[in-house]
């Protein structure tokens, strides 16, 4: 049997759902703009009919409904497609972090450009042959030093540059922990907030958005693995190790960076691995420049002022010949063309003599701590050569003029030689680079290619993870994301269901009244 | 599909990030004139950019080390021009001197000129290029002839080279015995004009007969000498002329490499400028609708 006033109980229960309803669409378009936010539905439901099963069943006919009322105000979202971003999203962050590596790395090797490392080495390489077209010439002395000194101190500003980038992102890699820690907090303290809400007919919908979001802004930091439990909880992994399991976060530190897959973090590390690259090529060359090892030919013989071993047979000016291998004695003036073996430019300028007295065995490098190992921090000029330009030993001769050597000053044998290396095919140590063999020049432009090469691939790279992060989020707005006019259309829907609910109530209310006020007064 | 405003948004943000990305890469290369700004826009490219511009750097230093040596040559060849002149002096003055018939007064008379041409030979044994002695080989510092016995010094035997290509020296100079005779020797040209001045002065017409076979010996060594700076001087003409075509080639090369197409760009800047424009009316169009402005 129903009630008399069931009508009203049920337009009742539909005014109050509708308002529901309304108010949630309110909601929505509220948060229209609100990054991370989901959609809300009310899932409305028919409360259950008369009559229901039971001991005793009326014999009235047929299932009578009984309005309307919600189950639950769930969020519209698929973890799938969460999934999907976070993962383009922490590409994206590494390779971000990659490029910007790259262009800092370029910037400071200012390559193409008339100041880069490769114009200041031509310079050097022009100044000894304006050396080498006039050795006593006071002013190509000058230019040589000048260009010498240019060169280091480009070398020594480039490895100024790269410490500078390593410490830059050093201090990143800490802050991301910091950063990191942070927001593992939260999505905990979220964790047990969620769990504390969440019960029958209960979502906490907006709060799982609120730990979403932290989660992606997680997955630009770290890789990131999320499950949830059965409790509604997340328990996160970043790198590898477990950070986030029910109310409790752990602490990281930067130790877990070297762990990183991706991520900005694992884009920290392995552009620090990159410079580091740049650095040992970048040393690898001017150790070779200055002290690999090569052989020279002096065309128009030499004079020795310390016994020497030539690679060929050579012939003294007195007529004996020497054969290769054997010692020649100090003091000799060679007058065929000899071939030594020496330690690269400085090794060359050794042989050379200065002027006026022929001082010998003067390199033309050191190195500022004093290191038997040359790298591009700590190169310089001999002080000096840089401090007495007759120091630069460009002549192979001299001559002995009452007891004292005289050096031939028009000789440019050395200074000859010296332009010579620019062209010397040179092995590079296999430790520091896969660059087997060439020139100093040939390694730099290979080098400079390399580098061009990687950062092209970076910066393809980002693009890539742009497009797929960005078509991530697209379908993830697709699902998600608050579409205005679908909620004002369900705002007019809902509108008149409430006008509608409200009408019916009025219709049952008149109803009442001709039963109790109208009916039955015939004849009072 | 679902539309939201959102996804219109984040689309229309996209697209606009992307077509303002190309411009600025266009513009760049329109303001520059340069194809390739870092390593990354072209790694193959840049390798050969940076080789042009060495090589190009490197050939400005040959050329000035091959009209260096033009200049020696040319200097050394107008020095030859003089020596010539000045035995062919001698040797008209000789021959005079050498006929028996001229009175002995005026032998002494030609002594005299011969002992100024003789010290003109000195100093032109003691010229000097840009500050540095021609005929003292390596020891430019030097002067290789003293005015009391030249033809006793030696000059030094090295060999003053000029690069022209990474692996291409010429020989510049001469040494002063390879053109006026071995020091010491009787066919040193000092010590000719020694003897000549001693027959003449002794009255030797006989003597003196013999001397112009020795004069005539050191004209053909200055010849020999006159005739290898010519050679030299060809040679060094044309590598100037080789070098000049190479870098000639290789600017041609730099700029195919290095340059940008100003129409290619000019077009390209403008069809990015048009789709730019495009997306920004379009997004402020379509943004603009909503149910809301229909709703009563």
């Amino acid at each position: 049997m129903t009630s008399t006033f069931h009508g009203l109980e049920t337009a009742k229960r539909a005014l109050l759902t509708q308002q529901v309803a309304l108010q949630t669409v309110g909601h929505n378009i509220s948060n229209a703009a609100t990054v991370g936010y989901s959609r809300q539905r009310v899932n409305m439901v028919a409360t259950s009919p008369l009559e229901m099963p039971a001991f005793r069943n009326s014999t009235m006919p047929g299932q009578i409904g009984t309005g309307v009322e919600y189950d639950s105000i769930t969020r519209i979202r698929d973890s799938f497609l969460d999934l999907q971003f976070r993962r383009e999203n922490q590409t994206l962050a590494m390779w971000e972090v990659m490029e910007q590596t790259f262009t800092s790395i370029e910037g400071l090797l200012n390559e193409p450009s008339d100041s880069g490392l490769r114009a200041v080495m031509d310079k050097f390489w022009n100044s000894l042959e304006v050396l080498n077209r006039d050795p006593s010439l006071l002013s190509a002395r000058i230019d040589l030093i000048g260009a010498a000194v240019n060169l280091t101190d480009t070398l020594n500003s480039i490895d100024k540059g790269l410490t500078d980038i390593t410490s830059d992102l050093e201090s990143n890699i800490t802050a991301t922990t910091v950063q990191i820690n942070s927001l593992t907090q939260k999505i905990a303290d979220l964790n047990a907030l969620i769990k504390r809400v969440e019960g029958p007919n209960q979502n906490a919908n907006d709060l799982r958005d609120q730990r979403d979001l932290l989660v992606d802004q997680l997955s630009e930091l770290v890789d990131v693995n999320v499950s949830t439990m059965a409790d509604g909880s997340y328990t996160i992994v970043v790198a590898g190790v477990t950070v986030v399991e029910g109310n409790d976060s752990v602490q990281i530190d930067e130790g877990i960076a070297d762990q990183a897959s991706s991520g900005k973090l694992a884009g920290y590390v392995r552009s620090f691995a990159e410079v580091e690259n740049v650095r040992t090529q970048l040393n690898a060359m001017v150790s070779t420049l200055v002290t690999g090892e090569m052989k020279v030919t002096l065309g128009n013989g030499y004079m020795t002022s310390q016994p020497m071993v030539a690679e060929n047979n050579v012939t003294l000016s007195d007529g004996t010949v020497i054969p290769g291998g054997q010692t020649i004695p100090a003091g000799s003036t060679i007058v065929s063309p000899a071939e030594f073996k020496v330690q690269g430019f400085n090794g060359l300028h050794r042989l050379g003599y200065t002027i006026p007295d022929a001082e010998t065995d003067i390199p033309f490098f050191t190195t500022e701590n004093g290191d038997a190992e040359f790298t591009i921090g700590n190169i310089r000029v001999n002080p000096v050569v840089k401090n007495d330009t007759n120091k630069i030993a460009a002549s192979g001769k001299y001559e002995i003029q009452d007891g004292k050597r005289v050096t031939v000053r028009g000789n440019g044998d050395i200074s000859f030689a010296l332009t010579n290396v620019r062209d010397y095919v040179f092995t590079f140590p296999s430790n520091m680079t896969t660059l087997a063999s060439g020139t100093i020049d040939d390694f730099f432009r290979a080098f400079v290619g390399n580098l061009g090469t990687l950062s092209n691939n970076a910066t393809q790279n980002v693009r890539n993870s742009q497009d797929l992060t960005y078509s991530a989020e697209l379908m993830r707005q697709q699902v998600s994301g608050v579409s205005l006019d679908e909620e004002l259309a369900d705002m007019i829907r809902f509108q008149h269901a409430y006008n509608a609910a409200a009408r019916n109530m009025t219709t049952v209310d008149e109803m009442l009244d001709r039963i109790i006020n109208q009916m039955g007064i015939v004849g009072r | 599909m679902r539309v939201t405003s959102m996804m219109q948004n984040t689309q229309l943000l996209q697209n606009l990030r992307n077509n303002n990305r190309d411009i600025i890469d266009w513009q760049n290369k329109l303001a520059t004139g340069q194809r390739i700004h870092r390593p990354g826009d072209d790694p193959v490219g840049i390798g050969y950019l940076m080789r042009y511009n060495s090589e190009l750097n490197r050939s400005s230093e040959f050329l000035e080390n091959a009209q260096t040596g033009l200049g020696y040559l040319n200097t050394m060849d107008e020095l030859m021009q003089q020596s010539s002149d000045v035995l062919k002096r001698a040797r008209v003055l000789v021959q005079q001197a050498a006929n028996g018939t001229m009175p002995d007064d005026n032998r002494k008379q030609v002594a005299l000129e011969i002992q100024q041409l003789k010290e003109q030979l000195v100093m032109i044994g003691n010229s000097t290029f840009a500050g540095r002695y021609l005929f003292n080989g390596q020891k430019t510092d030097v002067p290789p002839y003293s005015k009391t016995s030249p033809h006793l010094d030696q000059t030094d035997a090295g060999v003053i080279f000029m690069n022209v290509s990474p692996s291409v020296s010429v020989p510049i100079s001469l040494t002063g015995e390879q053109i006026f005779g071995q020091a010491g020797t009787a066919n040193n040209v000092f010590q000719v004009f020694d003897d000549i001045l001693a027959h003449l002065n002794g009255n030797q017409p006989d003597e003196l007969a013999k001397d112009l076979e020795k004069i005539d010996q050191c004209a053909d060594r200055i010849s020999n000498c006159w005739a290898e700076i010519g050679a030299r001087t060809n040679r060094l003409e044309l590598v100037e002329n080789r070098i000049e075509d190479q870098i000639i080639t290789l600017q041609k090369l730099r700029a195919e490499v290095g340059s940008v197409d100003t129409a290619e760009v000019i077009i390209q800047l403008q069809q990015k400028e048009n789709v730019l424009q495009a997306s920004i009316s379009v997004g402020a169009r379509i943004m603009q609708v909503s149910l809301v402005d229909y709703l009563r």
